[in-house]
């Protein structure tokens, strides 16, 4: 079949180019009679039922133009002194019809041109004639054929053509016959047989129609008064006159996209009753909605905005011609319905971004349109636009949108999936404007429209555990939102939270809660800026103890994370507890902290990490008292000796140094024990492992630390440059990682100490390496 | 005898049905007796082949030759017509009390002297069956006598004059039946004839007729549940320089129409009663619409008769025959299925 055509295709095109050979060969030797001939013969191809619509239309533009060479030559004729009446005649003796007729334009067009005759009665001529083209594909392509060539002789306000040969009625009354003409014989193409082809071919000549259309609205004397009531009402008369949806469709949405956006705000009422009331059912009046919606959208923001609000009141044509469809009881489409209830949303959204009581109203009215619905009628793609529709506000509109009534109204037509889409989209909104959430009735719709993120709800729906992360974490990110001067209120809107987390199971909890604990950890911090806790509510004693309640919960799950929140807990104490009030309360943190260490975590490479944090955070409390203290840092210290490997245990104790020399301890006799305790570990090593070297020369820039606070003996320090001297050049025989890592470290410490050399400081000048 | 016998071959056209290539022979220089050939073996001639005029006898004496003069050629109208012998000639026009005059030249040709019975003129109208030269008949015959009997010794002018004879016909030249006006000269001597024949053509214009009527032709047409269309000619009668235009109605298309054509044909009647021959001729097909109308549709017609040569409608002339004008307007469908409806219409001659 394809094949077929491309052979059609090629023999019509050989024709042509056959006969406009001889055609032209004719012209230049001035013999018109046989160029006549020659043209007809060339223009017969045009005959032809053989071809699609997109191959007669190549084969036209190939005969186009060489019907172009044939028009100036009419012209040239004509100032040669041929009568163009009598060419006007002779053409039509032609025996074919079709070749009669395009013969006839192209001398009618040059006959007009030499304002013989007035425009309009070739231009009326011209169109009575191509009547004879009843074909609809070769009539379309006639009556372009006819546009293009009137295009410049219309008899338009200011033309040379006007005056005698007619004026700007006329001339829209030519092109509105034509566009009447044409849009029948489109229509007529649609057949019965093999109905989908038939609308692709139909839709492949729709810019032939249009083309009509780009006429009219390039008319100078198309004004917005003579569009009013001269060529819209006729537009609408051509759309409303045919049943055919394509047609109406396309062209609604030729004259929107044709005419200037001021027409259309002054004709606005007359279009939207148009498509609410006189389209067929089928027709996608959303489209149409949305492209009117969209040009005067653009529209308003690219004029003063306050003309647009206050000559014509759009939003009020648009909802009211919107729900006179939406309570017609039509056919219309529930899916299409909903559509044009985004895009009517959207374009409010743009125009009027302040009014949450337009938003409203349109929200009031998909909920009629959706209680009106059967269950099945929320099909994926209805569900989908609820879930636009409940999400698009929030980008623009704050997030007071949320307490409208109407909105929990909208969700509880959703499945869980779309509630959950719903859910996420608020909070990536909510995050995106970075809106602080200080409002507690705000907080509680909040919570609501969440709650499928929140909690385990009768219809939920297990997903993949990375998507399941990511919302957990937008609802971590929506928690530190929470903001309010009034600490009291701050710390009431936290609370709804929790409440609502603890109601969630300990996987959501394992996202919920450290935030939860966060947010309360700034809340802390805050009222510790403003002086202390001013309410009954915020005494620290009740948020410290709500927050070792969380923890504890993860604990039983997420023991590393709880260790870690122990941590920062401890961290966050000591920021407002100075005075070693909750001495106790922190000491049992402490506590916690070692025993979650020591029985929950088993993996040796993470202990030592954990180890060395836990170390570091206590090294920098203050508020637990130093006999606690001391404890805890032996606590912390006999656990950095139980480590897997020797040189873990060296060093981890060799850390421990910091928890009891820093801002708040200065224990040099327990400095000087994790010392002694390093090096028996080393020394016990170094024996069987001169990589071990490595140990010494970090217990040796320990010493360097210490060096101002504490006091070390000489011989101590001598002893293990001793061993390091002597160990080294085994250490690096090998050309391994663990040599390379050695050697780096080596040279940095011979750097330090030629550096604290040259700055003559007492200590390093025995330090000979 | 053998002496005197002349045989003179004139030109001979060709036609394109070469079964019937006719030589005309005869005996004298004029074109009297007329035998017909059947010359089969020039069939395969397509080019115009011209025998010029050549005399096989009479060598040393040459007959004296008469020629006519027709008086104001130069700025009388030439009408053309497709004659089937002739093929396509121009004949100088005279209509309503136009006189006919001219110059009768007659040349000696080296003949010393001539005895003859009488010079006389003619002026004939002559109605031609062509395939029946029986019913072939004079309808005017004028006579003139330029020189009574006695001898000629020197070439001569006649001046001759037909004063506003009578123009009952127009001429016509169709098919099967020519109407022809001529002058003819002949030079009697004892032993035969020398004739000259000169044709020229009658028209006759009418009066734009506003009072006889321009009626519309219109005829509703339909076949029951499949096609319903009315057409319509806006005039019964047309000049001859006429456009038909009218418009075709689709009442119901239930069909599926091809193309919609417009033909013309001329009728020739000869005779009457059940001898009458009829002879249908298309002039022109003419394509009127392509594609099949919905309901409702209103496609125009317009044809120009500028373009066809035609004789007016003539009807009865002189008891022989008839012309009549058809226009049959035919929708073909797509199972080239002809649906088609004749009518006539009356073309005359404006003045």
């Amino acid at each position: 079949m394809e094949e077929d055509q491309e052979k059609y295709l090629e023999d019509a095109r050989k024709v042509v180019k056959e006969q406009a050979y001889f055609m032209r060969a004719s012209l230049e030797k001035a013999q018109l009679k046989d160029a006549l001939r020659y043209s007809s013969a060339m223009l017969s191809e045009l005959k032809t039922s053989l071809l699609s619509p997109r191959n007669y239309y190549i084969l036209f533009m190939q005969v186009f133009d060489e019907m172009r060479i044939l028009e100036n030559y009419f012209k040239e004729e004509y100032r040669r002194g041929r009568k163009m009446p009598d060419l006007y005649e002779s053409v039509q003796h032609a025996t074919y019809v079709i070749p009669r007729l395009y013969l006839l334009i192209t001398v009618g067009s040059v006959f007009i041109q030499t304002h013989e005759i007035g425009a309009k009665v070739i231009l009326l001529d011209l169109l009575e004639c191509i009547k004879a083209i009843q074909h609809p594909l070769r009539g379309l392509f006639i009556r372009y054929y006819f546009l293009k060539l009137c295009k410049d002789r219309l008899p338009d306000t200011g033309s040379e053509y006007e005056g005698q040969g007619g004026n700007i009625d006329d001339a829209i009354e030519i092109i509105i016959r034509n566009l009447s003409e044409m849009n029948k014989l489109w229509i007529r193409m649609q057949g019965s047989k093999d109905k989908s082809k038939r609308e692709r071919e139909r839709l492949d000549l729709k810019v032939t129609i249009g083309e009509n259309v780009t006429r009219l609205s390039n008319l100078e004397g198309v004004s917005l008064d003579t569009y009013k009531t001269k060529v819209l009402p006729k537009i609408i008369d051509i759309i409303t006159s045919s049943k055919d949806p394509i047609s109406q469709t396309y062209l609604m949405d030729c004259t929107i996209q044709a005419f200037p956006d001021e027409y259309h705000l002054q004709t606005l009422q007359e279009l939207l009753k148009v498509c609410t009331t006189q389209l067929e059912p089928t027709v996608d009046i959303k489209n149409i909605f949305i492209n009117l919606m969209g040009r005067l959208a653009d529209f308003a923001l690219n004029n003063d905005m306050g003309t647009f609000n206050s000559e014509v009141d759009i939003y009020s044509m648009f909802k009211q011609n919107i729900d006179k469809m939406l309570d017609s009881n039509s056919q219309i489409e529930f899916k299409n319905l909903l559509d044009l209830q985004v895009a009517f949303l959207n374009f409010t959204l743009r125009c009027y971004p302040q009014n949450s009581e337009y938003v409203n109203d349109i929200l009031k009215s998909c909920c009629r349109l959706c209680e009106r619905q059967n269950e099945t009628d929320f099909t994926e793609e209805c569900q989908k636009n609820i879930v636009k529709f409940l999400a698009m506000p929030l980008d623009t509109m704050s997030l007071s949108i949320l307490t409208m009534n109407e909105y929990p109204n909208l969700m509880k037509h959703l499945p869980f999936q779309k509630r959950r889409q719903v859910a996420i989209k608020i909070c990536q909104a909510v995050i995106n404007l970075n809106q602080v959430i200080e409002d507690l009735k705000i907080t509680e719709e909040l919570l609501k429209f969440i709650s499928p993120l929140l909690i385990t709800q009768n219809d939920y729906v297990e997903i993949a555990e990375n998507e399941f992360e990511e919302e957990q974490q937008l609802v971590a990110r929506t928690v530190h939102l929470v903001s309010n001067h009034d600490l009291s209120i701050q710390n009431t809107i936290l609370q709804k939270f929790i409440a609502k987390f603890k109601l969630g199971d300990i996987n959501r909890q394992k996202y919920t809660y450290p935030a939860a604990i966060f947010a309360l950890f700034k809340l802390i911090q805050q009222i510790f800026t403003q002086g202390g806790p001013q309410t009954q509510d915020t005494q620290y004693k009740i948020l410290f103890d709500q927050i070792k309640e969380l923890i504890e919960v993860i604990q039983g799950n997420f023991a590393e994370l709880a260790l870690k929140l122990y941590l920062n807990f401890l961290l966050c104490i000591n920021i407002v507890d100075q005075n070693q009030e909750f001495d106790e309360f922190s000491y049992d943190l402490g506590t916690q902290i070692i025993t979650i260490f020591q029985d929950e975590i088993g993996d040796s490479n993470l202990k030592v990490i954990l180890l060395n944090q836990i170390m570091s955070t206590f090294a920098k409390l203050n508020c637990i008292n130093p006999e606690n203290f001391d404890t805890l840092a032996g606590n912390a210290t006999q656990q950095a000796a139980k480590l897997l490997k020797k040189n873990e245990q060296a060093i981890g104790v060799l850390n421990a140094a910091h928890m009891f020399y820093n801002d708040y301890q200065r224990n040099s006799q327990r400095v000087q024990e994790c010392f002694k305790k390093a090096l028996k570990i080393a020394n016990q090593s170094i024996g069987n492992n001169p990589k071990f070297v490595y140990v010494f020369i970090q217990i040796l820039n320990k010493y360097f630390y210490f060096f101002e606070k504490v006091e070390f003996k000489e011989a101590e320090i001598q002893e293990v440059i001793k061993i390091i001297l002597e160990k080294l050049p085994k250490a690096l025989t090998d050309n391994d990682e663990q040599s390379k890592k050695i050697k780096i470290l080596w040279a940095a410490t011979q750097e330090i100490v030629k550096e604290r050399k040259r700055r003559s400081i007492q200590a390093y000048q025995q330090i000979n390496i | 005898m053998a002496t005197n016998f002349e045989i003179v071959i004139i030109k001979i056209q060709t036609f394109r049905n070469f079964e019937n290539f006719i030589v005309y022979m005869n005996t004298e220089n004029t074109i009297n007796q007329q035998q017909k050939y059947k010359l089969n073996q020039l069939s395969n001639l397509w080019y115009k082949y011209t025998i010029i005029e050549a005399a096989l006898l009479n060598l040393v004496q040459g007959a004296p030759t008469i020629d006519i003069y027709l008086d104001g050629l130069e700025t009388r109208k030439i009408a053309r017509f497709n004659d089937k012998q002739q093929g396509l000639i121009g004949l100088p026009v005279y209509s309503g009390n136009d006189d006919i005059t001219g110059l009768v030249d007659l040349k000696m040709n080296k003949n010393k002297k001539i005895d003859h019975l009488g010079l006389r003129i003619e002026l004939l109208g002559r109605i031609e069956i062509i395939n029946d030269q029986k019913q072939s008949s004079d309808f005017i015959s004028l006579g003139k006598e330029l020189e009574t009997q006695g001898i000629i010794m020197e070439d001569k002018t006649y001046k001759f004059q037909f004063n506003k004879f009578e123009k009952q016909y127009e001429s016509y030249y169709g098919k099967e039946v020519k109407l022809r006006y001529y002058l003819r000269v002949i030079l009697q001597r004892n032993y035969g004839q020398v004739k000259k024949e000169v044709e020229f053509a009658v028209q006759i214009g009418e009066q734009e007729q506003v009072d006889q009527g321009q009626s519309t032709l219109k005829l509703e047409v339909g076949i029951e549940d499949c096609l319903h269309i009315e057409f319509e000619y806006f005039k019964s009668r047309y000049h001859l320089r006429d456009v038909v235009q009218g418009k075709v109605n689709f009442y119901l298309v239930n069909i599926k129409i091809k193309n919609m054509e417009l033909v013309l044909i001329r009728k020739e009647q000869i005779g009457i009663g059940s001898s009458q021959q009829i002879d249908n001729e298309t002039l022109i097909k003419y394509e009127l619409m392509d594609g099949c109308p919905q309901k409702g549709e209103v496609v125009p017609i317009r044809l120009f008769l500028s373009g066809i040569n035609m004789s007016p409608s003539f009807n009865n002339v002189g008891g022989k025959f008839s012309v009549k004008y058809i226009l049959n307007l035919i929708l073909l469908d797509e199972d080239d299925r002809k649906y088609f409806k004749q009518q006539e219409i009356k073309v005359y001659r404006k003045r």
